[in-house]
């Protein structure tokens, strides 16, 4: 059974210097044996008066001996061990989350401190209870802070109580400076003093054998103060304050048989109307609730040797009602010269001593009818449970409010019960801790849940679990909220605070949003992918938020393989079934996107030469002066989706997705088409790449194709012969599967303003056509070439008499025909533009495509007028008559031959080299292309208005 | 990640006695499975609670009953929803939680009044488990046991984690006073309640209880919380101003079996529960000085007629309860009902009966001195306690003597008047009674004069029938007056002797005594055989005296008595001739004899006469079988002297002879048989002169003799069939009178044919049923009968629209249906419920009927019930909790005040700035 192993957090330790000290001074000089045997025949009588001192010290009396044997071996280190060991198995009292430690031995005590900065325990003070050794024994300690005079929620100083076998109590200061004591009882010694604060009041109790008694906290105040002042100034002995000077206190007598073993302060409870009427209908049908007004009862449980649990109800005293100002309000105390005669602080000597004090019969409200026996109690911090440890091995947790048995714990023996809270913004949880030293085993439970958040093993049985002690102080305010903690004290003595994290304690479905919420927000500071994240993920609760947190991981990914892993592990994980299908999508997406990539790598050494699709020399020339020039251009991105990207925004199974809408940012998309046309690059075959990636992906084709242009138009690639032809069979690829594409593409060319682009993309529709149409031909028979021809004449009347010099049976299209004159007008526009050096690109080349003769004339005029050309340069430029070059018309080969095709950096130059490719603007060539533009314009706009 | 394998501690050792309690207890969880999830049950299917499984845990030495309450639907279609999906650690289930499901359900406003079931009333749940005292010795008495016994049971509900709730009764059960609990780790209800004869005066109205429920969930009122969701339901009881019903006698009510209510009218108080629902605090307000509870503005009323009387009965009841075992036996059974009358009847000096059977003559019989006309009537009457000129026209009106009506009629008003005296009846009052009677008394005149099923009784129209019905309505008139019935007997015994003196019909008898009715039926025919036969001999005497000259001077012959005889009265007892002559004489005509008539036999004289048969030997069994035919032959030779047997054959058994051949059949020529043997001993005598086969006297006063010494229980026995006969079909005739559904008319049919086999057989416990089906019917009736009644004076007074007839009919339906499901049937049943809107037509009739507009404010305030139910969402134990509904019912009595409260809890989480 797996489980949460328990955080611990290591606090402080004991040195072995300080514990030899403790040891030395609690043991005396004269440390004899006959003492400890005396001792251990007194805890072994069993009388009534030892009763509860065997409970308290069962432990500490076996190691007694064990020590008491091997005193010789004390000074080695084995020793020295045990002897810290049993430092701490002694009567330890704590205060303010064990920054102060009591320990008592017989009549001395020794107070140890952690100062905040450090992490070992000094000593404070040693001191012992003068007097008769045996009386003054030490059977009952306790210790809590006093509040300042003036502001009551400061410290001023530690106060230690002690409990003597002679029924004294005495007061310390910490450091060791006694301030007053009063005789409780004569011929019982102190079963235990306790300082309980709860939420609307406090107490200090001194508990007897039959009866306790309740010192009123105000009073007890007073009284310390004033001996404090009297000390300092030298005025009174601590003997003389003592014998003058009256604790206000209340001896209680509860309703028992059997003698008290613990009281537990439970509180202060108010019953309302309705429960006065349930406890009336218990007595009796008849039974009337008359009292109009509420009464306000301090209430107790009690653990006799007979009763298992007697809860003690007593009607507070009018004088405790004004601790609830104090509380309430937080007044300081001063008190008036009537109050201070109420509370018995009135020097006049009128003494009672406390023993002499009648009992005052504290009725039972009601009793747990059990045949147990209470072994230790521990009060929960909303004071709402008492947890209980009794002699069957059982830990058994009390509701006090409904004053029922509310769980049971079994097998559990000698276990030591504690409590541990966890806060989180104001709400508050509390936990329990048992650790069963049979099984060395360290647990933690929520209450009612009964839900064991954390559990471990621990490698000793020689350990123990303390609580931290809490923050009180006599009168102090006790709203403010602290931490309620239990300290692990492991086998080499080593102080380990208990933290439970807040989540554990939302254990019930219900409550599982908010465990998951809490654990969610650990997630987001934690990276994805490492062991705590992991562990983190694998407590979440809620299928939506483990499946959330899953896909938001994978989003953060950036590579294939580390998406690899990180799915493969969540698979391993034990709840990964909860994520149902998702983790396997993904995974067939990763991989998918994996094949792009590693299909991506550019093949190096297999570059063409040349064009596979028998492409006129000067086109093929005028390409590959712009292919090199497309490679020049420096503003794009180059950077292609990451794989988390790719599975927050591609899902494989998805029908289509639009990544011209909205919600797809220009950005993003780029990187997409990065991504998807990557191969293009890479030695992927085309078909294949085009059957496994681009059939695959869930957008169509003309979103395929607007990618691909807006990869073209914004990203960097160099492009070569190579890539060029496997754009060419791409296309050839797409028009198969969806005719149209190379349409769009040819559309998507003349709209743009990028010669160099638009010269690119109509060479390769141009390439696509003519291998479309050798495939048809060799696919198709005649007829379907007579429909072809028909269909194209209706769209090309304006061609219809150079078609007519075509044989009939030989089906031409236009748009495959006179790509030269074509490539050289547009180049000669690319190179007109660059005549120009602001705003180049700011025309489509559909617009200048009718006017391509003017066009130019406008940009060399543009540059003449910029650039102030001298006219004799421009008649250089410019020949007058331009027949002289138009001479040789016969050899339309050799002209082109001698062309020059570049982007010369003379602008000069540059004006030589349109002027020698297109002397006669309104020659031939001109007019061809001219024709050309015109059709495909037309053509075009009779499509936009069907868009 | 690094494995951390702790298992948890497991150890089943039981070590005290509360272990194992708590080790039981949980093993009947584990049998129900009621570990994890409960599923939430649907709004819209109506539930049952019903206790599906029962458990016996001992606790030390007392043993406690664990009852499994789990909802069923009421209709069977809506099979119960499985338990909730099983919880996996990996649950596939998507965010979606299942709720705790008595969160859910005590949230639910919807359980309000309408629901029935006490739990859901009381704490809003549906399903639980109730621990209860298996004996009444071993309760659960103090706070101590209780807290004990519920704290082990939380421990076992949160160790395994069990999330239905667990109820456990305090102290008596009936007290209804109940804690329990329930949880689901995280949050947790607790139930609690407060059962008191009163609680205080400060707390019994809306407002206090208010404040109570708010004080005890920790607060006070504020504004910012969310308003508390009420329902709640004040039941008034009112009085319906009604007189007691007085019947009003008259001549034809006496003529009919009595119908209609025995003491009291079936209903005299009116409840109402009304009912608000779901209304927020502060839209209505109820305090000490003030309610806003009009009952007449409530959402729906819950109406319930009732009778504060313990018992109701009807007037069948009374007449039919005489036969039961159980019921009244208010005279003794050991006195004749002469006896009985004491002192109001002094007994005539009779002659005795026996006497008179020595008397063979009826010439010897003093007929006249009994029947002397103008001899005072009361002389052998009775005197009391009744009027008895009221009796004897009583009896008359029995034998169906027209003449006697007037002195019946005047005689019932004057009884009438009697029963009116005392009493202070208004004009209304009147009114109202007579609609009543003539409701109570429908008869009707289409009434087919014959029976549902064959019955063994009186025939319908017999003085036997009007006898019985007029005894019934003796004992039912005059109930005050147990002497009644008896002096009705007497009275008539004495009309029956008179009549039987004077030779009068006493009952109709047609051909021979009718074996088909009762026993007692049967001996008013053979008595009115015994006349006839009487008055037949009579006439022969007469014409045997005249015959012979011998006359009778005591005989005063009847100038009327005109027989149509064929023969002048002769010595020989020649009755005619017979159309032939005599085998042995051929000249001699035959003649066909007077001859005597058989005895007419009762069921009961033929049982005796088979009995007796059976004890004689076969010849004298043969003899006395022949009787009759010895005594025709004696009659035939003395009219045919010279007859031979041959002749007599041809008379009296002619298939014994054939004329054509002229011989006797083979039967008859047995040697020595009987016939023969008869015939040769027969001596010749006439009728007239041979001993009476027909004792007519002897029996007649044998059965007289029987009815005077008759108790008055064996008088009721004889009436018994005829009774339930007459009662049974006057139960379908005043059923008739608001028509008779067919499921009603095949349900009367099949309670008639276990009457007439109840009649045949004599079985009582068939009585038993019959009975107790008429009286249920006849209350059912009557309740009925009243609501019409009611409802059409209300109409009267109410202000149109009136409700239409329809609506009127589907009330009084209803209104029955829960009177009668209250008075007989078992509380297992859902009490039907009669929803009515205060302002509809039929809720306003309601209101005038019981005069609800009239209710003050105090008697709002004071109504005899008044319950509350409080919901209220509110965080707790702090405010950084999850908001938790919390309940409470209140239950104010008259004399017992009951709380029943749901507290939630966040039990995991409080306050931190408080700690």
């Amino acid at each position: 059974m797996s489980v949460t192993r328990v955080n611990l957090e290591a606090y402080c330790g004991v040195s072995d210097e300080v514990a030899k000290q403790v040891k030395k001074y609690l043991l005396g000089d004269f440390a004899d044996e006959s003492r400890f045997e005396r001792k251990n025949s007194d805890s072994s009588d069993g009388s009534e008066t030892q009763f509860c001192k065997t409970t308290e010290r069962k432990e500490n009396v076996e190691e007694w001996d064990d020590w008491g044997d091997k005193q010789d071996a004390e000074n080695t280190t084995e020793s020295d061990e045990s002897m810290r060991n049993w430092l701490f198995r002694c009567d330890l009292k704590t205060y303010s989350d064990a920054e102060y430690l009591l320990v008592t031995w017989e009549s001395r005590f020794v107070l140890l401190r952690k100062p905040p900065d450090e992490n070992q325990y000094k000593i404070v003070c040693k001191q012992y209870i003068e007097g008769d050794p045996v009386g003054n024994e030490i059977t009952a300690s306790c210790i809590f802070g006093l509040s300042n005079v003036r502001h009551i929620e400061l410290l001023d100083s530690i106060i230690i109580a002690l409990g003597t076998l002679d029924g004294h109590v005495y007061f310390f200061t910490e450091q060791g400076t006694m301030l007053y004591y009063d005789r409780f009882s004569i011929f019982e010694p102190v079963n235990s003093l306790q300082f309980d604060v709860v939420k609307t009041g406090q107490t200090f109790l001194v508990v007897f054998t039959k009866g306790f008694f309740m010192v009123n906290p105000i009073s007890l105040k007073s009284v310390l103060y004033q001996c404090k002042v009297l000390i300092a100034k030298g005025e009174k002995t601590v003997k003389q304050i003592s014998e003058s000077i009256e604790l206000q206190s209340e001896l209680l007598a509860p309703d028992i048989k059997g003698n008290i073993i613990h009281v537990v302060f439970t509180g202060l409870q108010k019953p309302s109307t309705f429960e006065q009427y349930v406890s009336a209908s218990y007595d009796s049908f008849y039974a009337k609730v008359e009292k109009p007004s509420l009464p306000l009862y301090s209430t107790f449980m009690v653990t006799t040797e007979k009763e298992f649990a007697v809860f003690v109800w007593h009607d507070r005293e009018e004088q405790e009602k004004l601790l609830d100002d104090v509380i309430k309000y937080g007044k300081s105390l001063v008190p008036s010269f009537g109050i201070r005669k109420f509370f018995g602080i009135s020097t006049e000597p009128t003494r009672v001593a406390s023993h002499m004090r009648s009992a005052v019969h504290a009725p039972t409200r009601s009793l747990i009818l059990e045949t147990r026996i209470a072994q230790t109690v521990s009060r929960s911090p909303d004071c709402n449970y008492v947890a209980v440890t009794d002699r069957l091995a059982r830990v058994i947790i009390i509701d006090v409010i409904n004053r029922q048995v509310v769980l049971i714990f079994k097998g559990y023996r000698d276990a030591s019960v504690s409590w541990v809270s966890s806060t989180q913004d104001d709400r508050f949880a509390q936990f329990l801790t048992i650790f069963a030293p049979r099984r060395s085993l360290l647990e933690v439970w929520t209450v009612l849940g009964n839900v064991r958040v954390c559990a471990q093993h621990v490698p000793s049985s020689e350990c123990n679990v303390v609580s931290g002690g809490e923050n009180k102080m006599l009168c102090g305010r006790c709203h403010m909220h602290t931490d309620y903690n239990s300290f692990f004290i492991d086998e080499k003595g080593e102080f380990h605070r208990i933290v439970m994290p807040f989540h554990l304690a939302l254990t019930s479905r219900a409550r599982q949003d908010q465990h998951d919420h809490l654990r969610l927000k650990e997630l987001e500071q934690q990276n994805v992918g490492t062991d705590d994240w992991f562990k983190t993920f694998s407590d979440l609760r809620m299928t939506t938020s483990r499946k959330i947190t899953f896909q938001n991981a994978l989003h953060g990914l950036s590579t294939a393989e580390e998406a690899h892993n990180f799915v493969a592990r969540i698979k391993s994980l034990p709840n990964a079934g909860s994520l149902a299908d998702l983790p396997n999508v993904a995974e067939k997406s990763i991989g998918f996107y994996a094949r792009i990539v590693a299909e991506s790598k550019a093949a190096i050494g297999e570059y063409e030469k040349k064009s596979a699709y028998e492409l006129d020399s000067i086109v093929e020339r005028i390409l590959e002066c712009h292919m090199e020039r497309f490679g020049e251009r420096s503003d794009a991105v180059n950077d292609s989706l990451k794989v988390g990207e790719w599975l927050k925004h591609v899902d494989l199974s998805h029908e289509d997705i639009d990544v011209l809408s909205e919600h797809w940012s220009e950005h993003r998309r780029l990187l997409l088409a990065n991504l998807i046309f990557a191969p293009l690059l890479g030695s992927f075959q085309i078909d294949e790449y085009y059957d496994t990636v681009l059939e695959k992906l869930p957008v169509n084709r003309l979103n395929i194709v607007k990618l691909f242009y807006l990869k073209l138009n914004k990203s960097t690639n160099k492009i070569d012969w190579r890539i060029f032809n496997r754009i060419v069979e791409l296309f050839v690829n797409l028009e198969k599967s969806e005719t149209g594409v190379l349409k769009s593409v040819d559309r998507m060319a003349m709209d743009s303003k990028n010669v160099t682009l638009g010269i690119l993309l109509l060479a390769v529709c141009w390439c696509a056509r003519k291998q479309m149409r050798q495939l048809r031909n060799q696919d198709k028979d005649s007829e379907d070439n007579i429909d072809e021809s028909e269909h194209r004449e209706e769209d090309n009347k304006g061609n219809e008499e150079k078609n007519k010099t075509f044989e009939e049976w030989d089906a031409v299209s236009p748009e495959v025909e006179h790509l030269d004159s074509t490539m050289m007008c547009l180049h000669c526009v690319a190179l007109a533009q660059s005549l120009i050096v602001e705003d180049p690109c700011d025309v489509r080349i559909s617009d200048v495509a009718q006017r391509i003769d003017s066009y130019i004339r406008e940009n060399v005029a543009k540059w003449v007028v910029n650039e102030s050309i001298e006219t004799e340069v421009l008649e250089k430029l410019f020949p007058r008559d331009p027949t002289e070059v138009l001479a040789e018309e016969g050899d339309e080969e050799d002209r082109r031959n001698k062309m020059i095709v570049d982007f010369p950096e003379d602008k000069e130059t540059i004006v030589e080299r349109m002027y020698q490719m297109i002397p006669r603007v309104f020659e031939h060539d001109l007019v061809v292309a001219g024709e050309y533009f015109n059709n495909r314009l037309f053509l075009y706009s009779g499509e936009k208005d069907e868009m | 990640m690094e494995e951390n394998t702790v298992f948890e501690i497991n150890d089943f050792t039981i070590v005290t006695e509360m272990e194992h309690f708590g080790a039981a207890f949980e093993g009947i969880i584990q049998k129900y499975e009621f570990a994890g999830r409960r599923p939430c049950l649907a709004d819209d299917i109506k539930y049952r609670m019903v206790v599906t499984d029962t458990n016996v845990i001992s606790i030390g030495e007392n043993k406690l009953r664990i009852d499994l309450m789990q909802p069923v639907p009421l209709n069977p279609e809506h099979a119960l929803p499985q338990t909730a999906p099983e919880v996996t650690d990996d649950e596939t289930e998507d965010s979606y939680f299942a709720p705790f499901t008595v969160a859910e359900e005590i949230a639910n406003t919807k359980h309000g009044f309408e629901c029935t079931d006490s739990f859901v009333l009381k704490f809003g749940i549906r399903e639980c488990i109730i621990v209860s005292p298996n004996d009444p010795t071993c309760r659960l008495t103090d706070e101590n046991q209780v807290n004990t016994v519920m704290g082990n049971i939380r421990t076992v509900m949160h160790s395994c984690r069990c999330e239905v709730p667990v109820f456990c009764y305090i102290k008596d059960e009936s007290l209804d006073m109940i804690a329990g609990y329930a949880s689901d780790g995280n949050s947790s209800y607790k139930f609690s309640s407060v059962v008191l004869r009163n609680i205080n005066n400060r707390h019994c109205t809306m407002h206090d209880l208010l404040n109570m429920f708010k004080e005890n969930l920790g607060t006070t009122i504020s504004a910012f919380h969310e308003e508390v969701r009420m329902s709640s339901r004040f039941t008034h009881i009112v009085p319906l101003k009604q007189n007691d019903y007085l019947r009003n006698h008259t001549v034809d009510s006496f003529g009919v079996l009595a119908t209609g209510p025995s003491t009291s009218l079936p209903f005299d108080t009116l409840e109402v529960a009304a009912t608000w629902r779901f209304f927020r605090e502060n839209s209505l307000t109820e305090n000490r000085g003030h309610s806003d509870f009009d009952i007449n503005y409530a959402n729906h009323w819950s109406v319930k007629i009732r009778s504060t009387k313990g018992s109701l009965f009807g007037v069948f009841d009374e007449i039919l309860g005489v036969y039961k075992e159980e019921t009244r036996k208010a005279i003794r059974s050991d006195l004749n009902c002469a006896t009985i009358m004491g002192k109001h009847y002094t007994q005539k000096d009779l002659p005795n009966a026996f006497q008179k059977l020595t008397v063979n003559s009826a010439s010897e019989v003093k007929i006249g001195k009994h029947g002397e006309v103008g001899k005072p009537a009361d002389e052998d009457g009775t005197n009391g306690p009744m009027s008895p000129v009221l009796m004897r026209s009583w009896v008359e009106y029995i034998f169906n003597n027209q003449g006697e009506h007037e002195v019946l009629s005047h005689e019932l008003n004057l009884l009438n008047a009697a029963s009116m005296s005392g009493e202070q009846y208004s004009e209304e009052d009147l009114v109202n009674n007579v609609k009543l009677d003539t409701l109570f008394n429908y008869q009707d005149p289409k009434m087919a004069n014959s029976f549902l099923a064959p019955y063994k009784c009186a025939k319908k129209r017999t003085t036997t029938w009007r006898l019985s019905v007029a005894l019934a309505n003796a004992r039912v008139f005059l109930k005050d007056q147990p002497r009644a019935e008896p002096q009705l007997w007497i009275e008539f015994l004495l009309a029956l002797r008179k009549k039987y003196e004077k030779m009068e019909t006493v009952e109709y008898v047609n051909n021979g005594i009718d074996h088909l009715q009762c026993a007692f039926s049967q001996k008013m025919q053979m008595l009115q055989m015994c006349i006839d036969a009487r008055q037949k001999r009579h006439k022969m005497f007469d014409s045997a005296h005249s015959a012979s000259n011998t006359s009778d001077e005591f005989f005063d012959a009847n100038d009327s008595f005109n027989a149509d005889t064929t023969l002048e009265p002769n010595n020989e007892g020649r009755l005619k001739l017979a159309g032939m002559n005599l085998v042995g004489n051929p000249s001699e005509p035959m003649y066909i004899p007077i001859t005597q008539d058989s005895c007419p036999l009762t069921d009961e004289m033929i049982d005796a006469r088979n009995e007796h048969l059976f004890s004689l030997d076969e010849e004298e069994r043969v003899n006395l079988q022949m009787e009759l035919v010895k005594s025709d032959m004696q009659s035939f030779k003395a009219a045919n002297p010279d007859s031979v047997f041959a002749d007599f054959l041809r008379w009296h058994s002619p298939k014994d002879y054939d004329e054509a051949t002229d011989s006797i059949s083979e039967r008859m020529l047995i040697p020595n048989n009987v016939w023969i043997r008869s015939w040769e001993a027969a001596q010749p005598i006439p009728v007239a002169s041979q001993a009476r086969i027909f004792n007519d006297t002897k029996i007649a006063e044998e059965i007289f003799e029987l009815f005077n010494a008759a108790t008055l229980d064996q008088v009721r026995e004889w009436m018994k069939p005829s009774i339930f006969a007459a009662t049974l079909e006057r139960l379908t005739e005043i059923q008739s009178s608001y028509g008779v559904s067919e499921e009603k008319q095949k349900q009367n049919v099949k309670i008639a044919k276990v009457l007439a086999s109840a009649t045949m057989n004599k079985s009582a416990s068939e009585y038993d049923d019959v009975a107790r089906y008429c009286s249920q019917v006849e209350m059912i009736h009557n309740m009925k009968v009243h609501l019409i009644q009611l409802f059409q004076n209300a109409k009267e007074k109410m202000h149109p629209p009136h409700p239409s007839e329809s609506d009127v009919q589907a009330a009084i339906k209803q209104l029955v249906n829960i009177a009668v499901h209250n008075l007989w049937e078992d509380s297992e049943e859902e009490e039907p419920e009669l929803i009515v809107k205060p302002q509809d037509p039929i809720g306003r009739a309601l209101a005038s009927m019981g005069k609800l507009n009239e209710l003050t404010e105090q008697q709002l305030i004071k109504g005899h019930r008044k319950e509350y139910i409080f919901i209220w969402d509110f965080k707790r134990p702090s405010t950084t909790t999850l908001p938790m509904s919390h309940r409470m019912y209140a239950d104010l009595r008259q004399d017992k005040h009951s709380l029943y409260f749901a507290v939630g809890n966040d039990c995991n989480f409080s306050n931190a700035s408080f700690l």
